[in-house]
């Protein structure tokens, strides 16, 4: 794996890889910008972040239209952000303000807004696969012709509810994209040191469903695959299995410094971050000029500036709130 | 313009840390998000990045001193000469006795400020800069009012011990069930006895503090039930009557854990040692200060703690008979997972015993 070109997709227009170049930066940048509100102590709270995965989540929320679902983890804040949610909305989440896209309540491990495609993100690994898969099973039966994307550590492999999940799904032909983010640590436990198989997507031929394994830093390789995994589900052909091979750039959460990686393993996925690819990319083939990319990253720069703005101004939840939104 | 970094709470389980290293020294420049310093937590060694760009102008930790969370560790400014002023609500060096709440000003600018005489006065008096002090007098003058505003808006750091003492008495009630027993006991006979006592060996001079604390500790051996310890769900029996003196210093409580008085004679009494290493019965005394009764918080680690009132006359009646006696209130204040009421109430008996027979 020493690729750092892109693989150049042939469905993708040139302003779609605008929109989602600039999707990407806003994910890495929102990142950024929550983890230097942490650092000021103006965000409080551990915080998952997910610098390095950004081509996983653009590139897979990029190829779902209005309708679809996708579930989420711990590490939500890119899926939030690729799937379209509101900057304001999701910042506002994270100052715990009743603005937020849950009211404040939910905070950054809860990010989602079911409508706006995206069920608020389940923490416990491998939580949202039982999910994906029922909600796959709603769109079946109301053939309503929609997917689920799953997005899934490679720690939840060895989760019960990931045998289940897959394999309900198998034998229903259910309309869900597996997305396994294979960042190679679940918190700090190397993948290779809890499971013999070399490749996760090979265990999809356990539950006869198709299994790749694609470049999770190239996000129109990332696209493709998820283009083709969509429209099977989409047909009725059932669940796929995506590997995307990424890397994060941070600890598993701010506490972790991440001394279980060796310096060398970081320094290489450093040469293929997927932002300095695609940028990169995208002036080559002259899609973008510099200029234009500091344009764009100036106003992401603002977008972020007005989310915190919004956020610190609006109002917290009150002790009544408690009571909305409980169903039982 | 000058920004000041702060240490992030890391979200570890203590709010300290250890400054290990600074990456960056005084004069160098830092980028957003390059590693500024090293800490050391109570669990990791972990790089800290900046989340502001400039020069590295004032350490305010040095290396190997503790920093708390949210408290400033260094100031940056934009350019590398311009002036800046470091302000006492920074980080002090955890050995370090709180200081004045004034600030103390590194370099500024000789700018005219505009003030009143008094207002002058006043500033060098409080120790005050008066430039920083905003002014509400015409053209922005400052008044003597502005100063004395400004000072008491600078708040009183507090003192270590208190904070201390803040977290051992919300932890301790927060995990001790307390219950309390309380019981007037008779001093008459301890009152003549000392009396005497000290006018027959004036070099041992004995308090009531002293009676409370030998005789406590001798009805602990007589009910074991107190000389209980509860450790997360286990029960251990002590046998030592060891107890812990609480002696009031000003500005939090001081600890005294005395070895077994009940082992040592009233001579040798006043030089028992004081490493006891697990004391269980805390003894309180505030009667000095009048008080005719108080319950006391159970220290940590303790089962019970007397609390001592008092020794004050009161007519009582004695087998139909009003006389006037010596009385003091004592309170016991217990941990229920380990003692019961008919357990505190013996001790108390057993208390009013060993000081009858005294």
């Amino acid at each position: 794996m020493t690729n750092t070109e892109i693989a150049k997709s042939a469905q993708i227009s040139d302003s779609q890889r605008v929109a989602m170049l600039r999707q990407m930066l806003l994910c890495r940048m929102f990142e950024d910008r929550v983890f230097y509100l942490f650092l000021q102590g103006r965000m409080p709270g551990t915080i998952h972040q997910a610098q390095g995965q950004e081509a996983c989540a653009v590139g897979v929320c990029s190829a779902l239209l209005k309708g679809d679902m996708i579930t989420s983890t711990h590490r939500p804040h890119e899926h939030a952000v690729a799937r379209g949610l509101s900057v304001r909305s999701l910042m506002a989440e994270l100052f715990a303000r009743t603005t937020g896209c849950c009211g404040g309540k939910g905070g950054s491990m809860h990010l989602g807004d079911a409508e706006q495609g995206m069920l608020p993100a389940v923490a416990i690994v491998g939580g949202g696969i039982l999910l994906a898969a029922g909600y796959a099973l709603a769109f079946k039966q109301r053939k309503t012709g929609n997917v689920v994307g799953c997005f899934f550590g490679d720690g939840a492999t060895n989760i019960g509810s990931f045998h289940e999940g897959l394999n309900v799904a198998a034998i229903w032909d259910l309309p869900v994209v597996f997305v396994c983010e294979n960042n190679l640590y679940g918190a700090s436990t190397s993948i290779a040191s809890v499971t013999r198989v070399p490749r996760l997507s090979e265990r999809a031929v356990a539950y006869g469903i198709p299994g790749y394994t694609v470049d999770g830093n190239d996000v129109e390789a990332v696209y493709d695959a998820m283009m083709a995994a969509a429209k099977l589900a989409r047909d009725g052909k059932g669940p796929t299995l995506l590997e995307l091979e990424t890397y994060r750039f941070c600890g598993h959460s701010r506490s972790d410094p991440g001394h279980y990686r060796p310096k060398e393993e970081v320094e290489f996925w450093k040469t293929r971050d997927p932002l300095v690819r695609y940028e990169a990319f995208c002036l080559e083939e002259k899609i973008l000029t510099a200029e234009q990319i500091a344009a764009i990253k100036q106003s992401v720069e603002d977008e972020l500036d007005d989310a915190v703005s919004f956020a610190e101004a609006s109002p917290h939840p009150t002790p009544e709130d408690c009571l909305e939104d409980v169903y039982a | 313009m000058q920004r000041t970094i702060i240490l992030p709470d890391l979200g570890q389980t203590t709010s300290e840390a250890k400054i290990l290293e600074w990456l960056k020294k005084p004069g160098e420049y830092v980028e957003r998000g390059e590693p500024l310093l090293v800490v050391e937590t109570d669990k990791v060694n972990m790089d800290i990045e900046a989340y502001e760009r400039g020069f590295v102008r004032e350490l305010l930790v040095a290396e190997g001193e503790m920093a708390t969370a949210m408290s400033s560790i260094a100031v940056l400014t934009d350019t590398a000469d311009e002036p800046f002023s470091v302000l006492a609500e920074a980080a002090k060096p955890a050995a370090a006795e709180p200081v004045a709440s004034a600030p103390v000003v590194a370099e500024k600018p000789k700018g005219q400020v505009l003030a009143v005489p008094g207002a002058r006065l006043r500033a060098r008096e409080l120790k005050l800069d008066l430039s920083l002090v905003q002014g509400t007098g015409a053209g922005g003058l400052v008044t003597r009012a502005d100063v004395d505003r400004f000072a008491a808006k600078q708040e009183a750091p507090v003192p270590r011990a208190l904070a201390a003492m803040a977290a051992t008495v919300v932890a301790s009630k927060r995990e001790i069930p307390h219950f309390y027993a309380v019981r007037d006991v008779s001093m008459s006979h301890a009152a003549a006895w000392r009396t005497q006592w000290n006018e027959a060996t004036p070099e041992t001079h004995l308090t009531f503090n002293d009676i409370f604390v030998r005789c406590a500790s001798m009805a602990l051996a007589d009910v074991p039930r107190l000389n209980i310890a509860f450790d997360n769900g286990a029960y251990r029996q002590h046998t030592e009557g060891d107890i812990l003196m609480v002696v009031a210093r000003d500005p939090a409580l001081l600890l005294v854990p005395l070895s077994d008085p009940s082992q040592f004679s009233w001579e040798e009494f006043r030089n028992a040692p004081r490493e006891a290493p697990a004391p269980l019965l805390a003894v309180s005394n505030l009667g000095m200060y009048g008080l005719r009764e108080f319950s006391a918080i159970i220290p940590p680690g303790c089962t019970s703690a007397l609390a001592i009132g008092a020794v004050r006359e009161e007519a009582v009646v004695r087998q139909s008979q009003i006389v006037i006696e010596k009385i003091c209130t004592l309170t016991l204040s217990a941990d229920h997972r380990v003692v019961d009421g008919v357990s505190a109430a013996r001790f108390l008996e057993r208390v009013q015993f060993h000081i009858d027979n005294l």
